[in-house]
């Protein structure tokens, strides 16, 4: 299905999120995702476009274990997770998974630090340290202060950092710059990318913005609950005629 | 404005609803008991002999009781229910509304929900009223020839007074996020301020100071007097204490870090939620003040004197406290659940981090323990002040004594009346799926 193999699976490794037919339907019959297979890789920054309902966030919950596909497969970091239940696929989560999303998801009344301190309390891996993380996002001297208090940049920077903080395999990051002035936003994607780089995380982002995108090494294009191209990731106006022409065809 | 906060938290009205229909219950029952002592066909022998039992008088004091507890509860519980609503009011106050505009639609809300609550509460308080009387009978306590009457003005009087609180109680919760410029307002509602207001700690600090100079100055009057005097010490002891509250629950959020990572959250959690959480902390107080307070002063009498009260006067002591005590614990589990609604977001978002709902309960479990625990410490500092002072008087001893099983029983009902406020709701609010509660 994939017009291109993803690097990773050549070089024999095996990869770190693998969807294989994942097919979501909701209840009253609307369908979100259908048959959709996907191999990440060790190191890749991978961005899932598409236009809106085309099911991108659809795909995010079900390769993250936030939901379950109706059908076929999910491998994440080695174990299949589409029906591992309730507990130990929130510990499996906990334990490999970051989470960042446009609507921050942080606890606003409780300080940076507590927040960051949540997923060790919470009994998840503290494989990185509260201050080393928040270095890593440029947030030194802000430990003390809530969460309520910060600008949208820096939540989403902490959110990042809490990410960061149980040393994951993957990040899913849903519209990490949704609510973000570009200039912030580009420092939030520069933050991923660094993740990407330096740590070797894995990142799988749903966005709508083409600018978004272009930090990515992959593009993954949805249409209408299936994958319409997958391929290395080009510049941003070529990828906006992308977005354009796979969204034009919907509405034809 | 007002259809839109009825719609959007019709379980934050539960509390407000819950506890003035059961404020009208009260009142409806004693001014009944009352008008059915006076009006009972007695010959002057009889009517001197109900003088003389003290039924008259104890029907007097239960009114009293009922309209003191009624406004400190509702106006609690209401007032709790508009903070709830501080974001929505500065979202409407930012796109124009003003500051009178959002007064007046907070004092419709609190009407709109008394009125109909009066109206249910009123005959369950006839009915609860006629079983009391019926009870009195039974016991012997009053001729057979006592039979219930309802009070003529029973319905204005109690449309009055949970009215009346209902409207202070929101007014006065709804001066600050109405007169507050909206910008700061939302900014607030991200960030609420931790810091306890200078007037409050004044406020609680003159009522405790007051209560416990009242409690020893009363002492050494007659009894009468003490008795009375005492239920005003122990309303005072337990509205000081609850305007203490956030203070107070700080210091049991440090407890928090005795109990490892669960308890370091839990303890954060309540330090937070210091202020919202007090709201319950007065009914839970007054509900365990009064209780214990009878039970001292009873137990105490009959261990240091060895003779037990009648069955019938026994139960004349314990009906009245009951009543109160239940009242009060309903009150208190309702805002609980209010606070724990209001916080479902927080414990999505806290499953996202990582928590299993197993772990998410127990936090939430954790939290209702500190809470219980400064309750019950803070109701037992209220009972021994209320009860020292008269034992020593009435018995010359200043050693209370209850029995370990009562003590016991206390303990165990807290926690189970705290769990049920707080634990069930969060288990059936973390039913549905994280992602779907915060997106």
């Amino acid at each position: 299905m994939s017009p291109a193999l993803p690097a990773a699976r050549l070089d024999g490794m095996e990869p770190v999120l693998e969807l294989k037919d994942v097919a979501r339907t909701f209840p009253r019959g609307i369908v979100a995702l259908q048959q959709v297979s996907l191999s990440v890789g060790a190191g890749e920054f991978v961005a899932v476009m598409g236009a809106t309902g085309s099911g991108k966030s659809t795909l995010l919950h079900c390769a993250a274990g936030l939901d379950r596909p109706s059908s076929g497969s999910v491998r994440l970091a080695g174990r299949e997770i589409s029906r591992l239940r309730e507990r130990p696929l929130t510990r499996w989560r906990r334990d490999r998974v970051g989470f960042v999303f446009q609507s921050y998801n942080l606890l606003s009344e409780l300080t940076v630090r507590q927040n960051l301190a949540l997923p060790g309390r919470l009994g998840g891996p503290r494989r990185r340290g509260i201050d080393e993380v928040l270095a890593a996002v440029g947030l030194q001297g802000t430990g003390s202060r809530p969460v309520g208090e910060l600008s949208g940049g820096q939540r989403q920077r902490v959110a990042i950092a809490r990410a960061l903080v149980t040393g994951p395999s993957v990040i899913f990051a849903d519209e990490p710059t949704g609510a973000l002035d570009p200039t912030t936003g580009g420092q939030i994607l520069g933050l991923l990318r660094r993740a990407v780089d330096r740590d070797g995380v894995t990142v799988l982002m749903v966005t709508h913005d083409p600018v978004a995108a272009a930090w990515s090494d992959r593009l993954v294009l949805l249409r209408a609950g299936t994958v319409a191209t997958d391929a290395a990731t080009p510049d941003a106006p070529a990828i906006a005629d992308r977005l354009r022409a796979v969204s034009t065809a919907v509405a034809a | 404005m007002i259809r839109q906060a009825l719609r959007a938290g019709p379980w934050s009205f539960l509390g407000p609803f819950s506890t003035q229909l059961l404020a009208a219950a009260l009142v409806t029952a004693g001014l009944g008991i009352t008008t059915s002592f006076g009006r009972a066909p007695l010959d002057a022998a009889a009517r001197q002999a109900l003088t003389d039992s003290g039924l008259t008088e104890i029907a007097i004091i239960f009114v009293m009781i009922a309209i003191y507890l009624s406004i400190i509860i509702v106006g609690v519980t209401m007032a709790a229910t508009i903070a709830q609503q501080a974001r929505d009011i500065a979202l409407v106050r930012a796109i124009g509304a003003t500051p009178g505009r959002v007064r007046r639609a907070v004092a419709a809300q609190a009407a709109i929900v008394a009125v109909p609550a009066t109206l249910l509460g009123v005959p369950l308080g006839t009915l609860g009223g006629r079983t009391w009387i019926g009870g009195v009978v039974t016991h012997d306590l009053a001729p057979a020839t006592v039979t219930f009457h309802p009070h003529p003005a029973a319905l204005p009087i109690a449309l009055a007074v949970t009215v009346g609180t209902s409207l202070a109680g929101a007014l006065i919760a709804a001066i600050r996020p109405s007169r507050m410029r909206p910008a700061v307002a939302l900014a607030e509602t991200a960030a609420p301020r931790r810091r306890i207001g200078g007037l409050r700690t004044v406020a609680g600090l003159i009522l405790v100071t007051g209560g416990t100079v009242l409690s020893i100055t009363i002492a050494d009057l007659d009894a009468e007097t003490t008795d009375s005097l005492g239920l005003l010490v122990m309303l005072a002891l337990c509205v000081g204490a609850g305007l203490l509250g956030p203070a107070l629950l700080r210091v049991a959020a440090l407890a928090g870090r005795l109990f490892g990572d669960t308890g370091r959250l839990a303890g954060d959690t309540i330090a937070v939620q210091a202020k919202a959480l007090s709201s319950a902390l007065v009914p839970l107080t007054l509900a365990i003040a009064f209780t214990a307070v009878k039970v001292i002063i009873l137990k105490t009498t009959e261990h240091t004197t060895g003779t037990a009260p009648a069955a019938a006067d026994r139960w004349l002591e314990y009906s009245g406290t009951s009543v109160y005590a239940a009242f009060a614990a309903v009150a208190a589990v309702n805002t609980l659940v209010t606070v724990v609604l209001s916080r479902r977001r927080d414990l999505a978002v806290t499953q996202l981090a990582g928590a299993t709902r197993r772990r998410a309960l127990a936090v939430v479990v954790c939290e209702a323990l500190l809470v219980t625990g400064t309750a019950l410490v803070v109701g037992a500092a209220v009972a021994a002040t209320t009860t020292l002072p008269l034992l020593h008087t009435a018995l010359g001893t200043w050693t209370p004594w209850v029995p370990a099983s009562w003590l016991l029983t206390g303990v165990l009902g807290t926690t189970a009346l705290v769990l049920a406020g707080t634990a069930l709701p969060a288990a059936l609010a973390m039913r549905r799926p994280p992602i779907e509660v915060v997106g």
